[in-house]
Formats: C-alpha cells, sequence, structure tokens
C-alpha cells in the first residue's frame, strides 16, 4: 500500500500553519506507508474471504453427464461431495488466521454416552460438486499476503456426534434432503460422498452401482497447501480444486469388492480411498469473490 | 384405533404416579408413566403435545413416505405384536429385504440407542434411517418434505404444531414424539412385582426364580425394561455379512455384538433374534441351554445352564406373562 501526495505551497503564514497542521504530518505518513510498500503487504484492513471448491475428475472439471475412464472402466459420477472444516490461513508473518459460523445449539451424545446440548461453532463447507463449483463465504481475514491454506476433510470430535436431523435446514451439517453426507443408521458425517455407475460388462454402458461413503473420526485428514497468495479487497475467493478421480487412484472398480463401500461394511476399499485423501487438493489462485454467502 | 387414546387409556388403567420430564411440560398427562418406570425421557427441545403426536401417529402410518407410496413404519411395526414383525425380515419398497428383523418400538423412549447395532443415539435420528434406505421405504428427504407440503392437510397440521411447515427437523420430530408414547407396562409381571402375589401360577414364580438365578437372564434383562441396553454376542452363529456393533465402532471387540432387547411382550414378538432365526421361545431358550454356537466374541455370560425339561417349561411359562394385553389390543374410540 503506498500513498502518494503533490504539495505546491507558497509560504505565506497562513499556508506555513496549514503545512505544520496537515502537510507535514502527511509527509511523516507518506514515509512510512513507502516503508511498507516493500515488504510484507499486511494491514489492518478486512477483506471478505471465501472458499470456492471445484471438482475436477482426473484433469477435466467433474461433470455428471460425461463418462469417464478409469483405470480402464467406464465410470460416471453422479454424487461428489466433501465436508471442509477447521480451516486455517496462516500469513506470510506466520499468523493464523481461523473462521467460525453463528453458534447453534442441537442434541448430541458425548464421549460416554450421555445426552447433551452441543453448540456447534466450526465453519463447515460442504461443497456439492455434483451440482458445479461452490463458493462459501468463511468470514473477515486481513488483507495481505498468506504462505498457506489448511483445512480438515471432514468433521470430527463432538461436532460428529450430533443429531443432524435437527439443524436447521440452511446449516451446511444439516441432513441434505438430496444426496445426504450423514449415516442414519450410524450417527455420522459422511466426509466424502462419491456415487455414480460403472460399466461392469463390457457393452460401454454404465449400470452398476459404485460407491464411495468415507466417515468416521480415524479417516479425517487434514490438508495445508503451502501455496502463496494475497488477499485483497478486489481478490478474496480463496480457489481450490479437488481431484475426485485422484481418490479413487487405487481403486478396481473391474473388481466386485472394490465398488461399494461406506466406510465399516467395507474397510479394505475404504483405505484405499483414505490413503489418497490429502494428495487430492490443489490451490488454483485468488479471484474476485461471487459473493455467495 | 387411535393409539394416543388407547395409550393414555392403558397406562390409567396401571398407572401409580407421575413422571416428571426434564423438558417443559405442556401436557402432563403424556407423560404418565406405568408404576416401577422411570420418568419418561423427553428432549428439551421436543415437548410432547397431544397434537404433535396425533401429527407423529398419522405419519407413522402414511405409506407416502415411502418411495413407491406403499411402505408405512406401521408396514413392518404392527401394533397387534407390540410393534414388531411377525416376518424375521421385512419386505420394504419393491420386496426388498433387509438383514434384521423389526424391533418392538414398545418403550422406546427409554433407550439410549437405537436399532439392533446401536447405531443412532435419538428416536429423531433414528426416523431418518429406514425412511432414507434403499431396502426399507427409499424415499429422498427433498421428494418426501415436497409430498407433504403438498397435502393442505398435513401443512395445517405441521403449522399448527410447529409454527412451520414440513421440514427434516419437524417430520422428525412428530414421528418421535408419537412414539415416545408408546409404552408398556401393563402385564401379569408387573402387577405381581407391584404386590400382586397372585397375578403369577405357582409354575410362572418358578420361571422367575429360574430367570433371575439358574439361567442368568436377568444378567442381561434386567430393570424395569427388562434389558440392561448393552451390546452383547450371545453365540448366535454368523449369517451373511453383518458384524453387529462393530459396524459403528469399527472396533474388533463388537464383533457380532447386538443390542440386548427388551423382553417385555416377547410371546407375541417372535420371531427372535437380531435376524428373526427363531420361531419360538423353545428355541430361544434351547440356544441358551447349550451355552451358545460357541462363536468367535461369545460373551461369557453365555455359558451351558442344565436345565430340565421341567425348568425350560417354567422359563417359558414365565416369559409368556410379560405380554401386556392393553397395548396389543388397545380399546375402542370413545
Amino acid at each position: 500500500m503506498m500513498l502518494r501526495i503533490s504539495v505546491f505551497l507558497i509560504p505565506t503564514d497562513n499556508t506555513m500553519k496549514s503545512f505544520r497542521l496537515f502537510v507535514l504530518p502527511a509527509l511523516v505518513a507518506s514515509v512510512l506507508f513507502l516503508g511498507c510498500d516493500a515488504d510484507p503487504m499486511h494491514s489492518n484492513d478486512e477483506v471478505d474471504a471465501s472458499l470456492m471448491v471445484q471438482g475436477m475428475f482426473g484433469s477435466t472439471p467433474l461433470s455428471t453427464g460425461t463418462v469417464y475412464d478409469h483405470n480402464g472402466a467406464k465410470v460416471d459420477v453422479s454424487a461428489a461431495r466433501i465436508y471442509l472444516s477447521d480451516i486455517v490461513l496462516t500469513t506470510a508473518d506466520g499468523q493464523e488466521v481461523t473462521f467460525t459460523s453463528d453458534p447453534v445449539a442441537v442434541p448430541a451424545k458425548d464421549e460416554d454416552g450421555n445426552d447433551i446440548t452441543h453448540t456447534l461453532t466450526n465453519k463447515v463447507v460442504l461443497a456439492k460438486n455434483d451440482l458445479g463449483m461452490q463458493e462459501s463465504h468463511l468470514g473477515t481475514a486481513p488483507a495481505g499476503d498468506y504462505s498457506s491454506v489448511s483445512f480438515r476433510i471432514g468433521i470430527v470430535g463432538q461436532d460428529n456426534r450430533v443429531d443432524a436431523s435437527q439443524l436447521p435446514a440452511t446449516h451446511p451439517m444439516a441432513k441434505q434432503t438430496d444426496k445426504n453426507n450423514h449415516w442414519s443408521w450410524a450417527a455420522g458425517y459422511i466426509y466424502l460422498r462419491l456415487d455414480g455407475q460403472v460399466d461392469t460388462d463390457g457393452d460401454d454402458v454404465v449400470d452398476s452401482n459404485w460407491e464411495a461413503h468415507i466417515g468416521g473420526n480415524a479417516n479425517s485428514r487434514v490438508v495445508t497447501l503451502d501455496t502463496p497468495f494475497t488477499l485483497s479487497e478486489t481478490a478474496n475467493q480463496i480457489h481450490i480444486m479437488v481431484d475426485y478421480q485422484h481418490f479413487l487412484q487405487n481403486v478396481d472398480m473391474s473388481t466386485e469388492s472394490e465398488r461399494i463401500t461406506h466406510g465399516m461394511d467395507n474397510p479394505p476399499m475404504a483405505m484405499k480411498v483414505v490413503g489418497m485423501l490429502d494428495s487430492g487438493f490443489m490451490l488454483h489462485g485468488i479471484h474476485e469473490s461471487d459473493h455467495a454467502h | 384405533m387411535n393409539r394416543l387414546a388407547n395409550i393414555a387409556f392403558a397406562v390409567a388403567l396401571i398407572l401409580a404416579g407421575c413422571g416428571i420430564a426434564d423438558s417443559e411440560v405442556r401436557d402432563p398427562a403424556l407423560l404418565d408413566v406405568p408404576a416401577g418406570f422411570d420418568p419418561v425421557p423427553i428432549p428439551a427441545h421436543n415437548p410432547l403435545t397431544v397434537e404433535k403426536v396425533e401429527l407423529g401417529e398419522r405419519l407413522f402410518h402414511d405409506p407416502r413416505l415411502s418411495e413407491t407410496g406403499t411402505i408405512s413404519c406401521a408396514s413392518c411395526h404392527f401394533e397387534n405384536v407390540a410393534f414388531a414383525d411377525p416376518r424375521p425380515l421385512s419386505p420394504g419398497v419393491h420386496g426388498r429385504l433387509g438383514i434384521r428383523n423389526s424391533p418392538s418400538l414398545v418403550n422406546v423412549a427409554y433407550l439410549d440407542l437405537l436399532f439392533w447395532d446401536g447405531g443412532a443415539f435419538t428416536i429423531e435420528g433414528q426416523a431418518l434411517g429406514p425412511i432414507e434406505a434403499d431396502f426399507e421405504m427409499n424415499m429422498n428427504l427433498g421428494q418426501l418434505i415436497q409430498r407433504l407440503e403438498s397435502d393442505a392437510s398435513y401443512m395445517e397440521a405441521f403449522e399448527t404444531v410447529f409454527g412451520e411447515g414440513p421440514s427434516v427437523a419437524t417430520l422428525t420430530q412428530a414421528l418421535a414424539a408419537f412414539q415416545r408414547t408408546i409404552r408398556s407396562g401393563g402385564s401379569r409381571f408387573d402387577r405381581f412385582e407391584n404386590g400382586q402375589t397372585s397375578a403369577l401360577s405357582q409354575q410362572e414364580q418358578r420361571g422367575l426364580t429360574l430367570f433371575r438365578d439358574k439361567a442368568n437372564c436377568a444378567s442381561c434383562h434386567t430393570g424395569f425394561l427388562l434389558t440392561n441396553q448393552a451390546f452383547e454376542n450371545n453365540g448366535i452363529e454368523p449369517a451373511g455379512t453383518d458384524s453387529g456393533r462393530a459396524r459403528i465402532t469399527g472396533n474388533p471387540a463388537d464383533y457380532l455384538k447386538f443390542r440386548v432387547p427388551s423382553l417385555r411382550n416377547i410371546d407375541v414378538t417372535m420371531p427372535y433374534m437380531h435376524d428373526g432365526r427363531f420361531q419360538t421361545l423353545e428355541q430361544v431358550v434351547e440356544h441358551y441351554d447349550r451355552g451358545g454356537s460357541g462363536v468367535r466374541n461369545q460373551s461369557s455370560l453365555i455359558q451351558p445352564l442344565h436345565l430340565t425339561d421341567t425348568e425350560k417349561a417354567d422359563l417359558i411359562a414365565f416369559l409368556r406373562t410379560l405380554t401386556d394385553d392393553i397395548i396389543l389390543t388397545g380399546l375402542p374410540d370413545a
């Protein structure tokens, strides 16, 4: 940030007085500001930061109407959804910027099985990439330079033991009414939901279901994207890309045992997906926000 | 038959005291419990009202909650058998079968965890399991809400009860409210326990003694619910891929553990076990008398009992005293 001034003065008593009162401080300020111009760009200005999550399938944008080649099998994708939480921006000088949501109280069980009321405050993003790119408002963050963005895949701890059916419909952790990301039969969130169909008999018709649903505290992963970026008043949308095919890299859908997992009902397939979770993201860039708050 | 009226009347017949709810009490009569029962736990965010219970009862019996419009909650939880299902496995939409027997809903308000594997911890949250399961009602929640919104009488009822239209939250709250009124404690065993010694015959009393001592049933089937709500591997040989509680916890120690069910109304809730494999109480008693199958991870509580034929008959005679006739038959509407 830089302050530039031009001063043309005729030195009268009055103008000298004005110079002392207004222009001199401004010149001093300009020197100070010019000093800031050369080093870490960070200020007290706050910007509205948002997170744009774009779904990819390999090198192409994810599309639910497309048949892809995956490890030699033809597949399509009907659901591609992922929960991100604990979002942290780290400034160039090492400060962490975190985000919260409006508190919402909801029935829950604690670790010991007692009924409690739990208040949700973590900023959670549910990216519904089968519907396209998803922008979520994060909150305010200082304008300036950052060294990384990190987030957790999934929802853990007490937040993962709430009764999702009782959350307001607008809350990202509420039961979704189209493609659900919560197990009613096993209270807990489906961090990653991938559904689709696969051609299993070589007739080029994708007509057998495949599903990769991952949840459970142990399967959560924290991702850190160490790519420097700058947030400003005009560029404050953090655009990340998630490659859903990458998660399936070690899954061979020509094998029946590798077509469906809901976590505990098919741990071997689940672990193949979990093993790829933290390496399927990249920071695309910082853009002007669509202000999808 | 109006279930709410039946339950209120049944409770009135056996009432010895009123429970104290842990939430706002809008309709105290809905909180009446049988003698010897704890106060019925009602979550603070979902207090019982007559209108809400009636709405929940209507939803419980409405097949439009399923994809095909053919399966309601009541299709697998029959009132005349204590809200259980006499079929080993209940057919869902398109005749699809699940892997477990539909459990009785009697006294479900008291359960800490729901489903045979404890996968749900509120009745509200549990309600969505069968609605969404592809082998049960296979209903998309968004479409279900739209169906309810298209029915003016439902819209009016939801507005009256909740001050808003149908949603996932209000739908599940109404269903849960109704289910919390399904309470039963009016068996001959209860009357015996409350001091009416003539309520049980001599044979039935011998059976009760066996139940508590030699047969060791009361190690798990205890308290006014006749269950300790634990998860146990009772020595049933595995069938299919159902791993029981381990499916939820991921803990190998929970392999083939299932929720200890209440024995209330056991005589009418056949078939037995989580997959409905036993049709008769005689088969159940034989299983425990053998000491289970010795399957991996079997509970140490399951040991050979060495019951005589007379003892087996006495034990079964006692189990048949756990039936609450009022909750099964209900009463005519006034």
